[in-house]
């Protein structure tokens, strides 16, 4: 090849430019000289493969450049930077200087500039199956030290090996492809395989299969699903699909339940984009929930939800080498009716992810109903709304389940206050205790039998004394306490035996009373006249209902509330009804002292008890009975506070 | 109040006690006897009491005398007014069970003279009184009839009181005349209710058929107060002269200091 001096003659180079050109226009395309559509192009000044018509421009500029000579004595001052390639083995330090910028137009070759680097990082990916056996485990995701390689750059090719990391580094070369070949890598496996052309066809690797060829540094992590961790009658923790649902917080946890218990518990897992399986350990879950927007806002601390802990609103956790992270407790919080969308998220502002369930805050209790036998026939079931308690509870997020079995016993006049709480426990045969309460209908609850007496004008035709059953409540058995008489200067004693007690009437008209029957027989009075009778008999009060703590039952009497409400047989229903949410309500805590924000109820006050004055004396947990049906809102709002881990509750108690 | 016995009521007790007053040999009464008390370690008084009614009460209340009589204990010094009747728990509710028409009873029937009824309470407990030492004028009521007052000091630091007590709008001011010693008394003229009192003073009401008891308490601005007001709409809410049926009738007093007026009747139709 000729070697060519600088500057470059211009006429010679375009003279040049065009034989050469000329020489190639039929040669195939596209070529070094040609593109496929014909247009000229550049020759490189570095492509090895380009070194013959290197040459030969070479050549063809220096016999352009003998023949501009020959004929002219022209110089050389019109030369500038237009200078063909030059081969890597050109001493002139010219070439690794950048161009001007000014590249004439129709140059085929132009010095090109070296910015460009290249560096290679060989490592070891998870395998995409099973290895033959000649080929030993290894580590997962290290390096290749040490590798024999050989490398073709864009100005040359090198042989050698890679670094200590499995590295080799390359710069200040042109712009071009390159290529890296692991020689002594190929030799084994061709060493165990056979020829390449022997080999089977492998399926290339895509990025979601398993054992990604996509390497750990540029793959990412994503979260794959929330799990909520059961307790299985075994007491191992099984993984089950989180749910949507009521959650009885107030029922102690118990295997197979987890709709048991103030506690939920979640985890979640992550995996590799790419599908790797590589280790996933110390990854970041975020775990979050949003309340519905009705929740009840003012909650203590100690009521709030939150994770592992309440009024943690916020939780961050982190995954072990299998994606899972650590079980997280989500804590709902301790008010009926809230609700709450669980979420994690492997995003650290606590935003999108997946969803972990969704969560509304019930308590469950459980009731028994038993009904006295009436005196005639049936039993008094049929006063019993056990639809309306249940509803009413329910508005309150309270579930009251039934238990046990109505064992209808059988009729007892009166029952006092200091034996209906043996009498009860007796006809009971439900569970949920400490959640329970036992409803008994019975025909009349007593209490305070005390010695009344009053004077009466008998004699003349008079002599019944007639004690109407809406006020007076007499114990056939045991009544009498002592009668005088006193006819103008006679009195004396009157017999017990002188004195008939029976009961008359029927409540359903209401005229039922204590009839007693004064006989004149054997006393010095003349009957026909008048004759003062003081008699001193046993009274007792009679209850709407009362409250026993065994059980806890709630007894009820029904025979005042068919007198009283007989022209209205809806208030029955109705009064009873509240007396099944009244005494009850009691035992779940109303009427409460404070509200569950801690602020003082302007209603409750205690007289008999915690009682409620809302509504206008109608809630309720007003102290009388009534055909109220509704708790008033301060009394619902406590209900939905309480806890009922265990009943009863003391009104004043805190939450 | 009464010195010396130290009576424990942890419940109410009917029938005659041996601390029980005793009642007059003949005619009606409703008398009641205060003595110190101690009621779970604090300080309180046992209020006995005992009554001889006329048979219209036994017509109306029959058995449930104790539950028609009023406990009403007012403090002195603020004019606040606490009051219960003489029945515990949650007995069958009176204004449903009373008989607020009775009528003459049928051929055969003996009618009622009158009748005895005794029974004695904690009145802290009873009553819920607040736990701050206090003064209160303490009587029994049962519509028309009324005990005196008996004045309960009960030990204990006095709670602070507050500003003085707004005059309540219901009361017309300056109208009418009353004793110039500012007595509490009581009037109807009318159908407007006069008033004339002095100092720190209650206006009580007592309805016939719910048995609530209604209360406004405030303080003279005068040196003796004279005020009128519509008795029919001088207390709020349920419970007063708003029975579904007539008799709608309704007691009131006039309580200031450790003095009552007597009690004036008043019915709507």
């Amino acid at each position: 090849m000729a070697k060519i001096q600088r500057p470059l003659d211009k006429d010679a180079v375009a003279a040049a430019d065009e034989q050469i050109y000329a020489a190639h226009e039929n040669d195939p395309r596209p070529n070094p000289l040609f593109d496929a559509q014909g247009n000229h192009l550049k020759l490189s000044s570095t492509d090895p493969k380009q070194a013959d018509l290197r040459e030969e421009w070479c050549d063809l500029y220096q016999a352009a450049l003998d023949e501009k000579n020959a004929d002219t004595s022209s110089d050389d001052d019109d030369s500038d930077d237009d200078s063909p390639p030059e081969s890597d083995d050109d001493d002139d330090d010219d070439a690794a200087q950048p161009p001007s910028g000014n590249d004439p137009v129709g140059s085929t070759v132009v010095p090109c500039t070296t910015p460009q680097w290249i560096r290679i990082r060989l490592v070891r990916l998870p395998d995409a199956q099973a290895r033959p056996k000649w080929w030993k485990p290894d580590g997962k995701g290290d390096p290749y030290p040490s590798e024999a390689c050989t490398i073709e750059l864009t100005n040359g090719t090198e042989t050698g090996a890679l670094d200590g990391d499995g590295s080799s580094e390359h710069a200040n070369i042109p712009a071009g492809v390159c290529a890296i070949h692991f020689t002594r890598f190929y030799k084994v496996i061709e060493k165990n395989l056979g020829p390449a052309d022997t080999w089977p066809a492998v399926a290339p690797r895509t990025a979601a299969a398993a054992g990604s060829v996509v390497a750990p540094s540029q793959d990412k992590i994503r979260l794959a699903e929330v799990a909520e961790v059961v307790a299985a009658s075994d007491g191992s923790d099984n993984n089950e699909s989180v749910a949507t649902r009521k959650q009885y917080i107030n029922v102690p946890a118990g295997k197979g339940h987890p709709e048991f218990g103030r506690s939920i518990r979640l985890r979640a897992r992550v995996e590799w984009a790419s599908g790797a399986s590589n280790s996933l350990s110390g990854q970041n879950i975020y775990w979050y929930f949003t309340p519905d927007a009705g929740n009840r806002s003012g909650l203590p601390t100690s009521l709030q939800a939150g994770f592992n802990t309440a009024g943690k609103a916020q939780l961050p956790s982190t995954t072990g080498a299998d994606g899972w992270t650590s079980i997280v407790q989500f804590i709902p919080s301790q008010y009926g009716g809230d609700n709450f969308k669980v979420f994690a998220t492997d995003d650290a502002g606590y935003k999108g992810g997946l969803a972990a369930g969704e969560y509304t805050v019930w308590r469950r209790v459980s009731y028994e109903l038993d009904c006295m036998k009436r005196p005639d026939a049936g039993t008094y079931s049929d006063r019993a709304d056990i639809a309306g308690m249940t509803d009413k509870l329910n508005a309150a997020f309270v579930d009251a389940v039934a238990t046990g079995s109505d064992n209808e016993p059988g009729h007892v006049r009166m029952l006092g206050e200091n034996d209906v709480e043996a009498w009860a426990t007796k006809i009971r045969n439900g569970s949920g205790a400490p959640r329970y309460y036992h409803l008994v209908l019975i025909d009349t609850i007593a209490w305070d039998p005390a010695p009344l007496t009053q004077t009466f004008s008998c004699g003349n035709g008079n002599d019944t004394i007639s004690l109407s059953a809406a006020t007076y409540l007499l114990q056939a058995s045991a009544w009498f306490g002592s009668a005088t008489y006193q006819q103008g200067t006679q009195n004396g004693s009157i017999p017990a035996a002188n004195l008939t007690l029976t009961e008359t009437g029927d409540p359903s008209s209401g005229n039922d009373a204590f009839a007693i029957a004064v006989s004149w027989a054997g006393l010095p009075v003349d009957s026909t006249k008048a004759i003062q009778v003081k008699l001193t008999f046993t009274n007792w009060t009679e209850g709407s209902g009362l409250q026993v703590r065994t059980g806890p039952a709630t007894i009820i009497g029904i025979r005042w509330r068919e007198r009283t409400h007989r022209a209205s047989p809806d208030m029955i229903q109705k009064s009873t009804l509240n007396t099944m949410l009244h005494e009850p309500g009691h035992a779940m805590g109303l009427a409460p002292a404070t509200l569950p924000d801690g602020t003082a109820n302007a209603n409750q006050y205690n007289k008999a008890g915690s009682h409620c004055s809302a509504l206008s004396n109608h809630c309720i947990m007003y102290e009388a009975n009534s055909g109220a049906v509704d708790f008033c809102p301060d009394c619902a709002d406590g209900l939905r506070g309480r806890n009922l881990q265990s009943l009863p509750i003391s009104g004043n108690a805190g939450y | 109040m009464s010195a010396n016995p130290t009576p424990t009521l942890a419940n109410p007790v009917y029938g005659p006690q041996d601390l029980s007053p005793a009642l007059p040999d003949d005619g009606y009464a409703l008398i009641l006897a205060v003595y110190p008390a101690v009621n779970e370690g604090r300080s309180s008084a046992a209020v006995y009491m005992s009554a001889r009614v006329a048979g219209k009460y036994a017509d109306i209340y029959g058995g449930r005398l104790a539950g028609a009589i009023q406990i009403v204990a007012v403090d002195v010094e603020r004019g606040v007014v606490y009051s219960r009747n003489g029945e515990r728990g949650k007995p069958v509710p009176l204004p449903l069970a009373m008989n607020p028409n009775p009528q003459p009873p049928p051929k055969g029937v003996a009618p009622v003279e009158s009748a005895e009824v005794y029974f004695a309470v904690d009145l802290v407990s009873h009553l819920g009184l607040p736990p701050q030492g206090a003064a209160y004028s303490v009587f029994l009521w049962l519509d028309e009839m009324v005990s005196q007052p008996r004045i309960v000091e009960l030990p204990g630091e006095r709670a602070n009181l507050t500003a003085t007590l707004p005059w309540p709008t219901m009361l017309e001011r300056n109208v009418g005349a009353g004793p110039p010693d500012g007595s509490p008394e009581l009037k109807l003229e009318g159908s407007r209710m006069l008033g004339s009192t002095s100092g720190i003073f209650a206006l009580l009401g007592l309805d016939f058929r719910s048995r609530e008891v209604k209360s406004v308490s405030t303080s003279s601005v005068a040196a003796v107060e004279r005020f009128s007001f519509d008795p029919r709409s001088v207390f709020r809410g349920p419970g007063w002269l708003d029975a579904k049926e007539p008799p709608r009738r309704a007691f009131l007093t006039l309580c200031a200091g450790r003095q009552r007026s007597a009690v004036v009747t008043f019915e709507v139709a």
